[in-house]
């Protein structure tokens, strides 16, 4: 292969939705910039929605959790001891490939918990500090939606329509209307038209499992081209095992292995991590040195510690009298519900949720899980293929210690780095706040006229959002980075992705999560001319 | 187990296949030869579905082909009893294998083959449909 030079400005450590954002913005700032990524670039054709035998390959190499794939990139966790299991991916573009594209930003209170409701702490940033790096970030995806909503603050006119809600959307949206209840077209990094050069969607369905069309917004084909035209190299399937450490306890660079597995050397005048909320703690526990004994960046001992998902559970029903199946359209990104974001002291819980209608999907997906197997079967798989909807509750999970991502000797990944084991239970709020939102949705059910309105009281595989276990404060014996991402125990090491979230909202912390990176990057960029 | 299943193991479980999914007077049952040999490919092609469908092979005897509808349901039964998780990857495979027919497919209305680039239609956005909640003043909790 090609011999790759030992040293740089700035190694960013991740190529996912955080990663991407730091390198385009670095680069563009004049930064020489390496992005490495523990995985490869993926070849659109190749993703599984362009494939005949998508079902299966959903449930295998395109399934999110790493273990059920086990592809080279991806490294073993242990969930074990967890109520939510991991989803994530590994690849250039990172869970950006696999993601839905649904992005609500937090709301100002999101940012004021400890102060409004007296729980968790208060982030060290307003949302008014992000609003113009999320009008960025839209500018950069493409955001599909629209402006008025009731329940957010006023915000830029998206660069697209909402993508149609089809004829089972809008029955929905009425069933809210009668209840009194709030509803919105779901904002979407996907297009509902052309949009710089990528494709309108055609409402194929998954989202998922990739999207062959280019028109669900993902890092690679976002981010990453501008940025490599603007002079960053992104290094796929490489390896960073450990983030090196001076005498000082700054940060000099990284080990990594190289595509053929051997081992390397990058030095830099500073690191940024975005390895998600998982992975990132991994990478800090596993660089502990003579000057950071205890884990990188670990002197609080607050790396790993307040591991935060969102709660999700929710009520599905049949609808027999819609003018079309409900597997036409995208499977989530139709409409959303805040009508109890917001905390009310008669509900018993603090903080909320939102609601996000989701729509079936292909014949496997509606028989796995839902219809029995014997003499029944057809009967009871005609009486729901396209017929099926649902109102997921995607709760705000508050941070808890005991909510934590360890090292996990026992499982390594291919070149024997021990993986993150992970243990988390639902708070008593957050069993609450879920059994409310259960009831909720099966009242928009049943005002919709579903019959047998089904109610899943906790969805186990929904570990998606990865967020809280580096958190940023002002406090560095309370937390890990200060607000601009830096690392209180080293300057010129920097944390971008979910790990810095203080709390995580009711919502996908994906805008969330790119707004931070990019505002991080601004104050290297303005703040940080050391770097250069 | 691998592709290399003996004459009797593929007679088992074509016999397991149409317990789980019987034929009817509109449909094919699961163990139709062209989804029998689809399920093994899903089945060879990804370890935990393979684990899953050996295991249940070898929890039942050859006398199960034989045996009568009553009896080989409930033969199936008590291996589902006690190892649910199991058997639940079993069900997955069959599952998948039987969905993926185009066959099936075709009776069922659903258009085979891959998702894109055809896609679906949809009817156009009609902002008509906020009427009712852009009638409601905002809501969110204002704070600096």
């Amino acid at each position: 292969m090609t011999k790759r030079q030992s040293e740089t400005d700035v190694i960013v450590i991740g190529s996912g939705a955080s990663g991407a954002a730091v390198t385009w913005s670095l680069a563009r700032a004049g930064f020489r910039v390496i992005c490495i990524e523990q995985g490869p670039w993926v070849d659109p054709s190749t993703f599984a929605v362009a494939q005949d035998d998508w079902q299966y390959q959903m449930r295998t190499k395109w399934a999110y959790h790493p273990n059920v794939r086990q592809l080279p990139a991806d490294y073993p966790v242990n969930d074990d001891d967890s109520a939510i299991k991991l989803q994530m991916y590994n690849a250039v573009g990172g869970s950006t490939i696999h993601w839905t594209g649904h992005v609500p930003r937090f709301h100002p209170s999101d940012f004021r918990v400890k102060s409004l409701d007296g729980v968790a702490e208060d982030w060290p940033i307003s949302y008014w500090d992000l609003e113009s790096y999320y009008d960025l970030n839209d500018e950069m995806m493409g955001c599909s939606g629209i402006s008025g909503d009731p329940a957010n603050p006023p915000r830029s006119p998206r660069q697209m329509p909402p993508l149609p809600i089809g004829q089972d959307g809008e029955h929905i949206g009425r069933a809210f209307d009668e209840l009194g209840w709030h509803w919105w077209p779901s904002d979407v990094h996907v297009n509902s038209t052309e949009y710089k050069g990528r494709k309108a969607c055609n409402f194929c369905g998954p989202l998922g499992i990739g999207c062959s069309r280019g028109a669900k917004a993902s890092a690679d084909i976002t981010y990453l081209p501008d940025a490599i035209e603007a002079g960053a190299e992104i290094w796929d399937n490489t390896t960073v095992f450990k983030i090196t450490t001076g005498p000082d306890g700054r940060a000099t660079g990284v080990e990594y292995f190289d595509p053929e597995g051997e081992p390397g050397f990058l030095s830099a005048k500073a690191v940024v991590v975005g390895c998600n909320g998982i992975g990132t703690p991994r990478m800090l526990l596993h660089s502990a040195s003579d000057s950071h004994p205890d884990g990188l960046a670990n002197s609080s001992g607050k790396v790993g510690k307040n591991l935060m998902f969102h709660v999700y559970a929710g009520a599905s029903g049949l609808f027999e009298n819609l003018d079309g199946p409900t597997y036409k359209g995208p499977l989530a990104c139709i409409i959303m519900s805040q009508e109890f974001y917001e905390t009310d002291e008669s509900r018993g819980f603090k903080r909320g949720y939102t609601f996000q209608m989701g729509r079936g999907l292909g014949p496997a997906p509606t028989a796995i899980g839902n219809v029995p197997w014997g003499s029944g079967h057809h009967d009871e798989f005609a009486a729901r293929f396209g017929k099926n909807l649902g109102l997921g509750v995607i709760g705000d999970d508050l941070p808890e210690e005991y909510n934590q991502v360890m090292l996990d000797t026992t499982r390594v990944d291919r070149f024997g780095i021990p993986g993150p084991k992970v243990d988390y239970r639902l708070s008593d709020n957050s069993r609450k706040l879920l059994a409310h939102g259960v009831q909720s949705a099966r009242k928009v059910m049943e005002t919709a006229g579903a019959s047998r309105v089904v109610e899943n009281a906790l969805s186990e595989n929904t570990g998606w959002h990865l967020m809280g276990t580096a958190r940023m404060g002002e406090d560095s014996a309370t937390s890990v980075v200060n607000q601009y991402g830096q690392a209180h125990d080293a300057d010129n090491l920097f944390i971008v992705d979910g790990s810095v979230f203080v709390t995580g909202g009711a919502v996908n912390p994906t805008p969330t999560i790119q707004a931070v990176a990019l505002r991080v990057a601004d104050y290297i960029a303005h703040e940080r001319g050391d770097l250069r | 187990m691998t592709s290399q299943r003996t004459e009797s193991e593929q007679k088992l479980l074509g016999a397991v296949l149409n317990i789980i999914i019987p034929p009817s007077d509109t449909m094919p049952g699961a163990g139709t030869p062209a989804i029998l040999a689809e399920c093994q490919r899903m089945a060879d092609g990804h370890a935990r579905f393979g684990g899953a469908l050996a295991a249940v092979l070898e929890g039942l005897g050859d006398a199960f082909s034989e045996s009568s509808p009553d009896d080989q349901t409930e033969a199936l039964r008590k291996l589902e009893t006690p190892s649910p998780a199991q058997f639940e990857l079993f069900l997955e495979v069959a599952y998948l294998a039987y969905y993926s027919d185009s066959d099936v497919h075709e009776r069922i209305g659903w258009r085979t083959g891959a998702l894109q680039p055809l896609g679906w239609d949809l009817p156009a956005w009609r902002e008509g449909v906020l009427d009712t909640v852009k009638q409601r003043e905002p809501f969110w909790r204002k704070v600096d």
